[in-house]
């Protein structure tokens, strides 16, 4: 008995530090980003750069409300942008280790899931064709698919198609088919997938730039006994040679989440501010999205159904016919930090600075 | 550049001593694991040659349960559990999958990252997509809502339930094997505190064939369908067993119900097993001899399940139980992609999993 209370004891230390140890690797590349932010931020206007007050402000706020100093980069890019700390900001560490893990639970990654989103949501706004599941093709019907009809089934009405992997994101893991490179490819590699429609955006957004699909990233929080409501509202569209939206080369234009209208300047993956579209020119201050309110009460209306999570950060399009269509969901980690940067603190009064207590 | 060979070094020997570790703990919980299952499988066999002597393996038989043990699943850890199915079939069988084997081999490799979703029986019906699940109502994140997605108060979601049901079944998120389900006439419903229960899911009342009417009233008898899905090939049902209730059982309960086995053709097996393994020839409260009688409705049960783990992956084991109704609809009850049991078919009817190459996967 006396010779297991320091087994325990050691048990205890060790857990506590891998624990630490996973959190250090966990903060470190998200850390890497905000210094390489804030650095980008400060290049563009010396103005941004934090004074000796504020970083104090932030190092205090950091440990003392968030649990631990790993939290400030990411405050401190917030501050630089909006020239003054604000309370209530989420870091993108904080956010993604502590809140959505406790908010969301163990299903979070079931967004990552794309086979079976349709069934989850149970929405006929994503495109789904059909599904390669286990090596076995099925249509959004049910129909189990033969390999022979398949190059007819999908390219008899329409010139390609997109494959979208299961547990692929930001892009990544996204196939556009024509009906050659549909035949020679090897399904047998890629797991299991699904297979879209092309979404064609409505001509308003051509405007801003062709080529990939304008996505609105609208955010909903649901707490319980509350309908869900729209959080946080943003434009992500392409440059000019992208063929779908890639999160490390598009840029982000924020969007008043009550009008639909746009702010004045636009952030590209780095942090570069644009008040114009670099290749286009387009200017974005005081544009307004059309169909903004239709998409927002859609992902409300679908996040009641759905319950299950706290979170959800929905990519929406808007197509040719003004229909909303539901590109991604994610309750994993929804990105945050350019709204909270841009037009946050947008999560103040749900309680969630408080989870580490 | 010495600094830099010396941290090289040093990286590699941290890495070799972290894999030394999780080594050590991965086969520290095998052991345990397989104690706490093989502990309850020699109970087993006592159980099983307490009530006949007969039935006690022979030195031959043990010999070559060790070699198969030994040679083909790699470890002698999985003798008890062939010795128990040895005892009840009266013979050595290859093919059988021990329990701890199952659980500790087979199920990592087969079993998909999100089959606990299994346990939120809010969702199945969405996930599964079909009508053959009884849901009326639910209660997600504290609003309740009929199945088409309405929202309704709860004075409204009283009304709509007993309009037509004299009563109801609230099943929990994460409640299975008969916990968590709760039976709920108007009275009841009105006077429980609806919000305190979590997320979970209205139920209709099922009413069973008559052929398990037949077995014992009281509880729906559960039809058991396990759907194996290996890559490339159409699902397959390829374990089925019945569990029964007791007189005075509401609902079938893991220590009170009695497993018959099922074979490929749906007819029963010659005893039902109950908790311990205690031996049934007939119902012990009705009579009712089990032996040669068929399920009604098994092809097409069979079917459902299969067709519904085609379309949803997911897994590569699912259970199923299953509900026929007199005019021989297939009711899903409760689908498990955890740990579906396999280990009472395995003796009763097995082995059922021979051409799957599980043997191999611990290599």
């Amino acid at each position: 008995m006396l010779f297991m209370k320091p087994i325990q004891f050691l048990k205890n230390k060790f857990r506590k530090s891998r624990k630490a140890s996973w959190n250090k690797a966990y903060d470190a590349p998200i850390n890497r980003k905000a210094e390489k932010a804030y650095e980008n931020l400060v290049a563009q206007n010396p103005d941004y750069k934090c004074s000796a007050a504020q970083t104090k402000k932030i190092t205090e706020y950091s440990k003392e409300v968030l649990g631990s100093s790993a939290f400030a980069p990411w405050l401190k890019v917030y501050t630089a942008y909006q020239g003054e700390f604000k309370e209530g900001w989420m870091p993108d560490n904080y956010f993604g280790r502590v809140v959505c893990p406790k908010i969301n639970g163990e299903f979070r990654r079931l967004g990552d899931l794309k086979t079976l989103s349709k069934r989850i949501l149970q929405t006929d706004t994503i495109p789904d064709l059909a599904y390669y599941i286990n090596r076995v093709w099925t249509s959004v019907e049910g129909e189990i698919l033969v390999k022979s009809n398949l190059t007819n089934f999908f390219f008899s009405e329409r010139e390609y198609v997109f494959l979208k992997k299961n547990y692929s994101l930001q892009g990544n893991g996204i196939i556009k088919l024509n009906r050659e490179s549909f035949e020679n490819l090897d399904f047998q590699k890629l797991g299991d997938f699904v297979i879209q429609e092309p979404i064609q955006q409505a001509d308003w957004f051509d405007q801003i730039v062709t080529g990939s699909v304008a996505t609105l990233r609208i955010t909903t929080v649901k707490l319980i006994g509350e309908k869900a409501k729209n959080r946080v509202s943003q434009l992500r569209v392409g440059r000019i040679s992208n063929e779908y939206i890639k999160t490390k080369d598009c840029l982000r234009i924020p969007i008043d989440r009550q009008t639909g209208t746009f702010y004045p300047r636009a952030f590209g993956s780095d942090f570069t501010i644009f008040e114009k579209h670099p290749d286009t020119g387009y200017s974005f201050e005081g544009k307004i999205l059309p169909e903004h309110e239709k998409a927002v009460r859609l992902c409300e209306k679908l996040h009641d159904q759905v319950g299950m999570f706290q979170i959800i950060g929905w990519d929406v399009a808007i197509n040719q016919k003004n229909e909303i269509q539901i590109m991604e969901w994610n309750t994993d980690h929804p990105g945050v930090v350019f709204s909270e940067m841009a037009t946050g603190p947008h999560f103040q009064g749900l309680g969630w600075e408080n989870l580490l207590v | 550049m010495v600094r830099g060979i010396f941290r090289h070094r040093f990286m590699s020997l941290k890495q070799t001593v972290k894999n030394k570790i999780k080594a050590h703990r991965q086969k520290k919980w095998s052991k345990d694991f397989d104690l706490q299952i093989n502990q309850k499988e020699k109970k087993l066999y006592q159980s099983l040659i307490s009530q006949d002597k007969s039935r006690m393996v022979l030195p031959m038989q043990e010999k070559m349960i060790r070699q198969y043990s030994m040679d083909v699943l790699g470890s002698l850890d999985f003798v008890p559990g062939l010795k128990s199915y040895t005892a009840y079939s009266r013979e050595f069988k290859e093919g059988w999958i021990p329990n701890n084997y199952y659980g500790r081999v087979v199920l990592p490799s087969i079993k998909g990252d999100f089959c606990c979703i299994d346990n939120l029986k809010t969702h199945s019906k969405r996930l599964l997509q079909t009508d053959l699940i009884p849901d009326l109502a639910y209660c997600l994140a504290g609003d309740f809502m009929l199945t088409d997605g309405t929202k309704v108060c709860e004075n409204e979601l009283e009304r709509i339930l007993f309009e037509v049901n004299d009563f109801v079944f609230l099943k929990k998120n994460n409640s299975m094997r008969g916990y968590g389900v709760i039976k709920l006439d108007r009275e009841k419903f009105k006077n429980c505190d609806l919000n305190s229960f979590g997320d979970f899911v209205i139920q209709s009342a099922l009413t069973q064939h008559q052929f398990f009417e037949n077995i014992v009233s009281g509880s729906i008898a559960t039809l058991r369908v396990t759907t194996v899905k290996a890559k490339g090939v159409l699902t397959k049902n390829r374990l089925s067993s019945l569990r029964v209730g007791r007189y005075g059982d509401e609902f079938i309960r893991d220590t009170t119900t009695l497993v018959v086995g099922v074979s490929p053709n749906g007819f029963l097996s010659e005893n039902a097993l109950g908790e311990n393994w205690e031996m049934y020839p007939a119902h012990p409260d009705t009579g009712y001899v089990f032996k040669d009688q068929q399920i009604p409705f098994f092809e097409l049960a069979e079917k459902v399940c299969e067709d519904l783990h085609d379309k949803l992956g997911l897994t590569g084991i699912i259970g199923w139980d299953i509900c026929i109704t007199p005019n021989g609809s297939v009711q899903i009850l409760e689908w498990n992609a955890q740990y579906p049991g396999i280990n009472y078919s395995e003796a009763l009817v097995g082995p059922n999993f021979n051409g799957l190459g599980w043997e191999n996967l611990w290599k």
